[in-house]
C-alpha cells in the first residue's frame, strides 16, 4: 500500500510540476517571520502533501476582505474548535479579479477577544499548500466568549484582512 | 488545482488527480486537532432541583466535567511512562544528598501534605517567592510552575536542585550522587546503558568531584566559574546524564494520579450511568456548582474536567506595593522558556518538533502577560492550603471570599469586560461555592508512588535503598 502511495505521488508532483500557471508578480511585503506562509507551492523541499489543496467542506465559513480583493473560506480541521486545546484552521483564498494568489504572498491568521483586551498566546504557523489554499496551525482558545479571528493577506506591499466573530462556549 | 490540459498524457493527469484527493484528505487528517472528543450529554430529566434552572449551556459545562481523561502523552521524555524510570526517579524525589542543606524534591513536596508543604511561600535552603504547587496529577499540566516556566516536568525538575534557595545544590553533585551510589547507579545502568566514560574518572580529574552549574542570574558563584572551567564535552556527558536523571523525575511524578472524585460519581450519575451516585454530591455542593458554571462565571477558566485551561490570567493582586501587580510572571517566564537549553524544542528533547515543541516555539509575547499566573487545577484543591501563587489566602473560604468581593485586587484593564467581577454570593453563596470546591477532591495517589522508598514503614516496592552519607557534603 505504501509503495502503490509513493508511486502515485510522485505521479502527482509530475503532473502539478508539468502544470503550474506562470507567477504572479512578486510582492514587496516583509520579510518572513513566524506566523507568515511558508514555501510556497513547488518548492524545492516541499513534500507532496504541501503541493495537494485542503478541500473544504459545504459547511465552511465565508468573508470578503475589506476592500473586495479577496473572498476566503475556512472551518477548523477536525470540525469543532476544541476546548482550550490547540486546533488548525483550512481555508481557502479567492481573488476577485480571477488571479491566483502571488507565491510570495504572505498570509497571517490571529485571533483575539476584543471585549477581554487580549489575543492568543501563540502565534499561529501559516503553511501554504496547494490551489490557494492554506492550513494555520497552532490557535488555541483558552476562554470562552467572542473571539474575533483575522486572516491576514499581503500583496505587492497591500495587506487586506478578512474577519469572523467566532463565539465560544 | 490549476491543471492546464495536457493532452498527450490524459491517462497520466486523471491519476494525478485523483492521487491529490487521496493524498489532501490524509493530510488534513494529520493535521486534526487533538482532543476534540466531546463529553456524553446529560440527561435533563435527572438534574436535581439545584441544577433545574441551568440553560442547556450551562448544564454542557457540567458535562465536560467529568469524566477526566488519562494523562496526555510526553513525547519529549521517551521514559515519561517507563516504570523502570519511574522507580529512578521515585528514589530521586525522596534523596536529600543533592542538596548540601539536605534539601530533597519531597520536602516541599510532602507526601504528607499533598506533595505540598503548607506553606505560603515554598522554603528549601531559605523561602522562595512562590507558594509550592502540589505534584499530584501534574503530569496533566501544559506548564508547570505558576508562571508556566517550564514546559515539560523534567525540564521543571532541575530548577529546583539548582536554585540557590530550594535545594541549593547543583547538576555536578546531582550525577556523582548518582555515580556513587551502587544502587542507583545500576538502575541509572539498566535504563541507559553504561555510566558515561567522560564522567568515571576519580581523584584529581574527577570532573564531578566539584559543585559545578551554568551561571544565572541567581548564581554567579564558585560553582558557575567551575562550570565555565569543564571542557565543552565535559559539560556535555554531564548535561546529558542530567538530563536522563530529570526524565526519570518526570516519569515519577507522572505517577502520582488523583482518582474519581465525588464530582465524577456525580456527573455519572446524570449521565444514567448505574455507576454514579447522585447524592454524591449534597444540595449545598449542587448549589455551589450552579454558581460555578452560571453566575460565578468559574467555569470560563478552571474548565473541563481538569478545571482549568492551562493558561494564564492575572487576577490583579496587588504587589509587595499595595497598589499594583508587580511580578512580570507569564511575561519573563515566556522568555525563559524559549531560551531554556531543556525545553521542548531543545536538542535534549525526544521529540523537539512535536506539537509540545512547536507551540513553545510559537509562543507569544505580548504585554497583558505581565502579572499573569496559570489557572490552578482545582481537583484537589481543598487539600493544598494555602492558596494563590504567593499562598496569600490562608483557606479556600478565603479564595471564594475574594472573588466574591474582589478585595485586594487591582482594577485593571484584561478582562475588565464580564469576567472578573464582584460575585456578592454573600455568605450562604459563598459557603455552596467552598462545598462544591470540596467535592473535587479524588481518591489520592497510589501508595506504592506517594511514600518515601526509605521510610522504615514502607515494605515491598520500590526496593528498600540505605540512604548512603555523602563525604561531600559531610553528612
Amino acid at each position: 500500500m505504501t509503495r502503490t502511495l509513493n508511486m502515485a505521488a510522485l505521479v502527482a508532483m509530475l503532473a502539478m510540476g508539468c502544470d503550474r500557471q506562470p507567477s504572479a508578480p512578486v510582492s514587496t511585503s516583509a520579510p518572513a517571520t513566524t506566523g507568515e506562509a511558508v514555501a510556497a507551492p513547488g518548492g524545492a523541499t516541499a513534500s507532496v502533501a504541501e503541493l495537494l489543496p485542503v478541500e473544504l467542506t459545504q459547511g465552511a465559513q465565508s468573508g470578503v476582505s475589506a476592500d473586495g480583493t479577496y473572498t476566503v473560506r475556512w472551518e477548523v480541521v477536525g470540525g469543532a474548535i476544541p476546548d482550550a486545546e490547540p486546533f488548525a484552521i483550512a481555508f481557502a483564498v479567492t481573488r476577485s479579479d480571477g488571479k491566483a494568489v502571488s507565491p510570495d504572498a504572505k498570509v497571517f491568521v490571529d485571533a483575539e477577544m476584543p471585549h477581554h483586551g487580549h489575543g492568543m498566546n501563540f502565534v499561529p504557523t501559516v503553511k501554504r499548500k496547494g490551489g490557494d489554499t492554506f492550513v494555520g496551525e497552532g490557535l488555541l482558545f483558552h476562554m470562552p466568549g467572542r473571539w474575533v479571528l483575522a486572516i491576514d493577506i499581503g500583496e505587492d506591499g497591500v495587506r487586506e484582512r478578512v474577519q469572523w466573530n467566532v463565539d465560544v462556549e | 488545482m490549476n491543471f492546464r490540459p495536457v493532452d498527450s498524457l490524459p491517462v497520466l493527469r486523471v491519476l494525478a488527480l485523483a492521487c491529490c484527493a487521496v493524498l489532501a484528505s490524509a493530510h488534513v487528517a494529520m493535521a486534526s486537532p487533538q482532543a476534540t472528543q466531546r463529553p456524553a450529554a446529560l440527561d435533563p430529566a435527572r438534574l436535581p432541583g439545584e441544577l433545574s434552572s441551568l440553560t442547556p449551556e450551562e448544564v454542557n459545562r457540567i458535562a465536560r466535567m467529568s469524566p477526566m481523561a488519562g494523562f496526555p502523552a510526553d513525547p519529549t521524555n521517551r521514559l515519561a511512562d517507563d516504570e523502570r524510570a519511574a522507580e529512578l526517579g521515585h528514589l530521586l524525589f525522596f534523596d536529600t544528598r543533592f542538596s548540601p542543606r539536605a534539601v530533597s524534591c519531597a520536602t516541599c513536596h510532602d507526601p504528607k501534605k499533598h506533595f505540598t508543604d503548607g506553606l505560603p511561600l515554598a522554603r528549601g535552603v531559605g523561602e522562595t517567592t512562590r507558594n509550592a504547587p502540589t505534584v499530584v496529577d501534574a503530569g496533566r499540566r501544559r506548564w508547570v510552575g505558576w508562571d508556566g516556566k517550564f514546559d515539560s516536568l523534567w525540564s521543571q525538575a532541575l530548577a529546583p536542585i539548582e536554585n540557590p534557595v530550594e535545594m541549593g545544590g547543583d547538576r555536578t553533585t546531582f550525577v556523582r550522587v548518582v555515580r556513587d551510589d551502587p544502587a542507583l547507579r545500576a538502575r541509572y545502568e539498566a535504563i541507559f546503558g553504561a555510566w558515561p566514560a567522560e564522567l568515571e574518572a576519580r581523584g584529581a580529574s574527577d570532573p564531578l568531584a566539584t559543585p559545578a552549574r551554568p551561571a544565572s542570574n541567581d548564581t554567579q558563584d564558585s560553582a558557575a566559574t567551575r562550570w565555565s572551567e569543564l571542557g565543552p564535552a565535559t559539560r556535555m556527558a554531564i548535561d546529558h546524564a542530567t538530563v536522563q536523571l530529570l526524565k526519570s523525575l518526570g516519569a515519577y511524578q507522572r505517577t502520582l494520579r488523583s482518582g474519581p472524585a465525588p464530582i465524577d460519581r456525580f456527573v455519572a450519575a446524570l449521565r444514567g450511568d448505574p455507576a454514579g451516585d447522585p447524592e454524591a454530591l449534597d444540595a449545598s455542593a449542587r448549589r455551589g456548582l450552579a454558581i460555578f458554571v452560571a453566575r460565578g462565571g468559574c467555569f470560563q477558566c478552571h474548565r473541563g474536567a481538569n478545571f482549568t485551561d492551562e493558561e494564564f490570567h492575572s487576577l490583579g493582586l496587588v504587589g509587595a506595593n499595595g497598589r499594583v501587580p508587580d511580578d512580570p510572571a507569564r511575561l519573563a517566564a515566556v522568555d525563559f522558556v524559549q531560551s531554556n537549553p531543556f525545553n521542548a524544542a531543545g536538542a535534549f528533547s525526544d521529540a523537539p518538533d512535536s506539537p509540545k515543541g512547536q507551540m513553545v516555539r510559537s509562543l507569544k509575547r505580548a504585554p497583558e502577560l505581565f502579572g499573569q499566573f496559570r489557572t490552578p487545577p482545582l481537583r484537589g484543591v481543598a487539600l493544598t492550603p494555602p492558596f494563590m501563587h504567593d499562598g496569600r489566602l490562608a483557606t479556600l473560604a478565603d479564595v471564594v471570599r475574594f472573588y466574591d468581593t474582589l478585595e485586594g485586587a487591582a482594577p485593571i484593564g484584561h478582562h475588565g469586560e464580564s469576567v472578573l467581577v464582584p460575585l456578592g454570593l454573600g455568605e450562604p453563596g459563598r459557603a455552596d461555592l467552598e462545598a462544591f470546591l470540596r467535592a473535587l477532591t479524588g481518591e489520592p495517589p497510589d501508595e506504592r508512588w506517594a511514600r518515601n522508598p526509605a521510610d522504615p514503614q514502607s515494605t515491598g516496592e520500590p526496593q528498600q535503598r540505605g540512604l548512603r552519607k555523602d563525604p561531600a557534603h559531610g553528612r
